[in-house]
């Protein structure tokens, strides 16, 4: 762990932020203009979160304080490691333990739409944990141990050999960012089933976190694309804006996706795609190239 | 590939002839003074009596198998005793009268399939004693190396602690349960027979000894899962005797064959079997053992009758079937994991202890029965061990032992939880748990830390996970485990984390007024909760000291050392985490709670003092959600007949290859 | 201006209205009209908001829960009454069933009459709302 990983790590913590929240007001303003409308200022993410910061104190659970800034520090921690080119296996588990915090929050608040938006928000985290444990075990196959450093570095592009994997992790990516289906818990659209669900009897800085949280968690998984395009830095932008925008499309195309669905195509998905994927590369042999 | 060691050339060896030293006397002590203790709890009735026999016992059973852990840890122990055939005979005559005891009993209740198999498992140990053995050739007796030091350890420590904690338990039960005749004595008895049998069985080098206490512990568990003779439990007593009895059957074929082999050493040694040259003439006594050992750990086909032993009272839950008793089979299968690692016989019982755990974590989701919650959770993490020990590569043993010793301390502590919180709120029911944090504070911490300790970063099982995923990465078929683990892994987050949600649910609640836990609840409940985070925290040393060493002994240059890096690295970030997470524990309870709290919200409906809404007509009612059961997906309705077909066609498909002796090459 | 009148979040309720001042309401976050220039969200989750729209005049079963509604929310916030029925009771203000508008639930801040109300004038309350929104969060800071 030397001085680079460190100065890394924090500007990682820094900018991404920023970025994330940039994306966000982008996606919410590309997401106005397709629907004919004019659309919030580009920053206007930031506003939110500082007015939600200005709020009174209030709560339904005092733990929801403390579960909500586990979660951003998880989070955060878990983005820096990443950036540093850290254990991809180990960043994955990190992930997983931040999500629980946030569910946990969910679950302490005493009312019902808050446990439904947990239960779904826990369905969330099930379908896409296998996709990114097969990614780590893609990369270790690939690299030999599963330091996203080694991915970086290689001459061919990952996607060379993982492409079912890619087209996979893409797919999920839609749950992740939180685009679909529309009765997951906190999906971004004002009138939805479960009220906000996760978030539901979170507010002001509990709400301001989950926010912060959630611009880290983009930038994550967004750059997590680079694994499969690395050492072009030119391609792997372009993919990314592309998969951005691909995302905010599908929002906007297929808005009554329910949960039900999501679970049954992207577990087939993960399952011909992923897992074929990864047969394949091991019965080629492909290890350590 | 592995040389031959003779006991006088081996330098680790000290060779014991009719001296007493302390090492031996520890292993008599361990043997023999938990067989007095049933005897003696066997006579006495007063509570008291009880009590202290218990307490005596327990402290003496702690101190003796921590100091015969630390003598092992420093050197491996082995013990050879000459003129030792009459304790074989002892033993033939022990088989013996379990048999006849199972064959009555079947008799009695009328149950054909355990009479049939406890006749075979009769007539196959006859025959192998009076015709089969006739190698009188001296052997090592005891053998005490690492893993053997894990077993002592998880069996004196946390058996005893389980046993302390029946005294209290065993009252309430007998004052919640008035229909179950008051058999305590039986009970306690029984109890203390198994904890002499399982040490018997890790500290054994006689492959016949060890068939011995294998034995007894089958019917240690058939007498203590039918402990309250209710109907459902009798029959779920003789669906476990008739599982373990298959086990048993195969482990004597096994030895059958064994003794058939062409061999100058004699194989009933555990430890020349290790060291046996010509492992493919081996492939059908293995394959035989592999059998044995998937009965005992509960895996599939053969898991219902771990579900079934759930009536039983909560300590035999899990002192047999979480921590101990089902042990035995995953130790002896990682025990000879370093056979299994040369042919395919291991990697088919790999195939089926991991499909067991993808199963059986699927299972866990449609279950609210707490208790089942835990079976079928064992059941799983057994699986993954047996998928770590058929694949036998050297990281894949450490992954296995480093999950027996986990799964161990933390399996046990939620049993003993769960246990006690039934007697004070009347339900072992998920959905009846909800707000245990205020109602039952102590027990609920311990609950969270027990939950916290099976799946979560960066506790114990995470780690054992990782270096199981890292082990299947690089052994044959690989890419098959890893695939079947990340979805096993997903579902075990599932259900785990419903669980762990309900206890902070509906927080607000009145606090309950101080319900009171037996003073033996306490100590074992607390004792534990003390074990799993010790062990969290100790894990590097538990690696460094105990397991690379045990490594190094089966061959010494097996272990490959890029582990160091492994070790570097994920120590840091595990205590990056570590200081988070303690960073964050202490803001909880310093940070300040100022703020208003708000009513939950369910339409602006009214909200009374304890968190019911104003519903029709002025009433005030509870609004209940429960957690999501997925009954269509992952119900035992959908499930359990595929997997018995699939995992039937594995075993069948393990045996064949076993036959055939077919080898993989390195 | 602070952040919190740029990032305004709505909360609306009806409060046994004819459901006109709604239409209007919820066209006011259409194409045509787009309030979400401003920053709105329609949330409708109490925690989550500043803005508290209420139409119609209040009866007995919207009473309680009203004023549930209104303590949910954390402060600074404001109420909008959004329509005659909601400002004064309107034409049933007499009326047995109708208690004659929101303030004699909960205090009001603006009052956007009208029936229905257009949109134009309710943009305009809420942009009036968002002054006074501002005054209430600047007694806020200076209490703390």
């Amino acid at each position: 762990m030397d001085i680079m990983f460190l100065v890394g790590a924090v500007l990682f913590l820094i900018l991404a932020p920023i970025f994330g929240g940039l994306l966000t007001g982008c996606d919410r303003v590309l997401t106005a203009r397709f629907q004919s409308r004019v659309g919030p200022p580009f920053l206007q993410p930031f506003y939110d979160v500082a007015k939600l910061w200005h709020k009174e104190k209030a709560f339904s659970n005092p733990v929801e304080i403390i579960f909500t800034t586990a979660y951003l520090v998880l989070i955060a921690f878990s983005g820096a490691m990443l950036a540093t080119g850290g254990n991809f296996l180990f960043v994955v588990f990190s992930l997983t333990l931040a999500h629980t915090f946030l569910i946990l929050a969910a679950y302490a608040a005493n009312a019902p739409f808050s446990h439904i938006g947990a239960e779904r928000e826990l369905l969330s985290l099930m379908i896409l944990e296998p996709i990114l444990i097969l990614l780590a075990a893609g990369c270790f196959m690939v690299t030999g141990s599963f330091e996203t450093y080694n991915m970086l570095i290689l001459g061919i592009p990952g996607i060379v050999f993982l492409p079912g994997v890619f087209i996979a992790f893409i797919a999920v990516l839609t749950l992740i960012l939180r685009k679909s289906p529309f009765d997951i818990s906190t999906s971004h659209h004002a009138h939805q089933e479960l009220v906000k669900g996760v978030t539901s009897s979170l507010s002001g800085r509990s709400l301001a976190k989950v926010e912060i949280a959630h611009w880290y968690e983009m930038i994550i998984f967004l750059s997590m694309i680079l694994l499969f395009f690395a050492g072009y830095p030119v391609i792997s932008a372009i993919v990314i804006i592309l998969v951005f925008l691909l995302e905010i499309i599908i929002d906007n195309v297929f808005p009554r996706v329910t949960w039900k669905m999501t679970i049954k195509s992207l577990w087939l998905i993960t399952l011909v795609l992923g897992v074929g994927n990864i047969v394949i590369l091991g019965i080629l042999g492909g290890m350590f190239l | 590939m592995i040389r031959m060691i003779n006991n006088d050339e081996c330098p680790y060896v000290q060779q014991v002839i009719s001296m007493y030293p302390p090492e031996l006397i520890a292993i008599l002590i361990l043997l023999l003074v938990p067989v007095c203790a049933a005897v003696l709890l066997a006579v006495f009735k007063p509570d008291l009596v009880r009590n202290t026999l218990v307490g005596i016992t327990s402290v003496i059973i702690i101190g003796t198998s921590i100091f015969l852990a630390w003598k092992a840890l420093l050197a491996p122990v082995s013990v050879t005793i000459e003129n030792v055939e009459w304790i074989g005979i002892l033993l033939f005559i022990v088989d013996l009268a379990i048999a006849f005891v199972i064959l009555g009993l079947s008799i009695k209740y009328r149950k054909i399939l355990p009479l049939i198999l406890s006749v075979i498992q009769l007539i196959l140990i006859v025959r192998l004693e009076l015709f089969g053995i006739d190698k009188h050739e001296v052997i090592q007796t005891f053998m005490v190396t690492n893993l053997s030091v894990v077993m002592v350890l998880i069996i004196g420590i946390i058996g005893t602690l389980i046993c302390v904690y029946a005294l209290g338990y065993m009252k309430d039960y007998h004052e919640h349960q008035i229909g179950v005749p008051v058999r305590k004595r039986y009970f306690f008895a029984l109890m203390f027979l198994f904890l002499s049998a399982m040490f018997g069985l890790v500290l054994s080098n006689n492959l016949m000894w060890i068939l011995c206490a294998w034995e007894v512990t089958t019917l240690c568990s058939f007498l203590l899962i039918g402990y309250s003779r209710t109907p459902e439990a009798v029959n779920n007593a003789f669906r476990a005797v008739w599982m373990n009895l298959i086990g048993g059957i195969c482990f004597t074929l096994a030895v059958t064959f064994l003794i058939r082999i062409n061999s100058p050493v004699n194989l009933l040694s555990v430890n020349n079997l290790l060291n046996f040259p010509n492992v493919s003439v081996l492939t059908i006594p293995l394959a035989f053992i592999a059998v044995a050992g998937l009965t005992k750990a509960a895996q599939m086909p053969f898991s219902t009758w771990l579900t079934g032993a759930m009536v039983a009272p909560t300590p035999v839950s899990a002192l047999l079937h979480s921590s101990t008793m089902v042990k035995a089979g995953v130790y002896l299968l990682v025990l000879f994991a370093p056979l299994f690692s040369q042919t395919w016989v291991g990697i088919f019982l790999a195939l089926i202890g991991a499909f067991t755990f993808l199963v059986t974590s699927a299972l866990a989701i449609s279950q609210s029965n707490a208790k089942k919650v835990l079976a079928y959770s064992t059941i799983a993490n057994l699986g993954l061990i047996t998928a770590c020990a058929g694949i036998g590569t050297a990281e894949a043993i450490m992954a296995a032992i480093l999950l027996i010793i986990f799964h161990a301390v933390a399996k046990a502590l939620l049993f003993l939880c769960v246990g006690a919180v039934e007697h004070k709120i009347g339900s072992r029911d998920i959905e009846d748990m909800d707000g245990l944090l205020v109602r039952l504070p102590l027990l609920a911490t311990m609950m969270v830390i027990g939950i916290c300790g099976m799946y979560l970063a960066p506790f114990g099982m995470l780690i054992s996970k990782w270096v199981a995923l890292e082990a299947f990465l690089t052994a044959p078929l690989g890419f098959v485990f890893v695939s079947i683990l990340a979805f096993g892994s997903a579902f075990t987050i599932f259900f785990w984390t419903k669980w762990l949600g309900k206890l902070f649910m509906r927080m607000n609640r009145p606090p309950a007024e101080k319900i009171a836990l037996h003073i033996s609840e306490k100590i074992s409940v607390i004792v534990m909760g003390v074990l799993v985070v010790g062990c969290c925290l100790g894990f590097p040393a538990i690696i460094t000291g105990v397991i690379i060493p045990y490594l190094n002994t089966i061959r010494p240059y097996f272990y490959q050392s890029n582990n160091g890096l492994f070790f570097n690295d994920t120590l840091v970030m595990l205590g990056l985490m570590a200081v988070i997470l303690l960073f964050l524990i202490i803001g909880a309870f310093l940070g300040s709670k100022e703020g208003r709290t708000i009513p939950p919200y369910l339409g602006g409906r009214a909200v009374d003092a304890e968190g019911r809404f104003l519903g029709s007509l002025g009433v005030y009612k509870e609004a209940k959600t429960s957690n999501y059961y997925l009954e269509e997906y992952c119900g035992e309705r959908a499930l359990l007949k595929p997997s018995w077909v699939i995992s039937g066609i594995l075993i069948i498909v393990m045996l064949v290859l076993g036959f055939m002796g077919v080898m993989i090459w390195i | 201006m602070s952040s919190t009148s740029k990032s305004p979040w709505l909360l609306h309720y009806n409060a046994s209205s004819c459901n006109g001042c709604d239409i209007e309401i919820l066209a006011a976050l259409t194409p045509v009209y787009d309030v979400e220039r401003f920053g709105i969200i329609n949330t409708g989750n109490p925690a989550h908001a500043d803005i508290f729209v209420v139409t119609g005049g209040v009866n007995e079963q919207n009473k309680v829960v009203l004023k549930n509604l209104y303590d949910q929310i954390p402060e600074p916030k404001v109420v909008v009454a959004v329509g005659i029925c909601a400002s004064s009771g309107g034409v049933f203000r007499d009326c047995y069933n109708i208690s004659g508008g929101v303030d004699t639930i909960i205090p009001v801040d603006v009052y956007v009459p009208g029936c229905s109300v257009r949109p134009e004038a309710l943009i305009e309350g809420i942009v009036k709302a968002l002054g006074v929104l501002e005054e209430k969060r600047a007694a806020l800071e200076a209490k703390k």
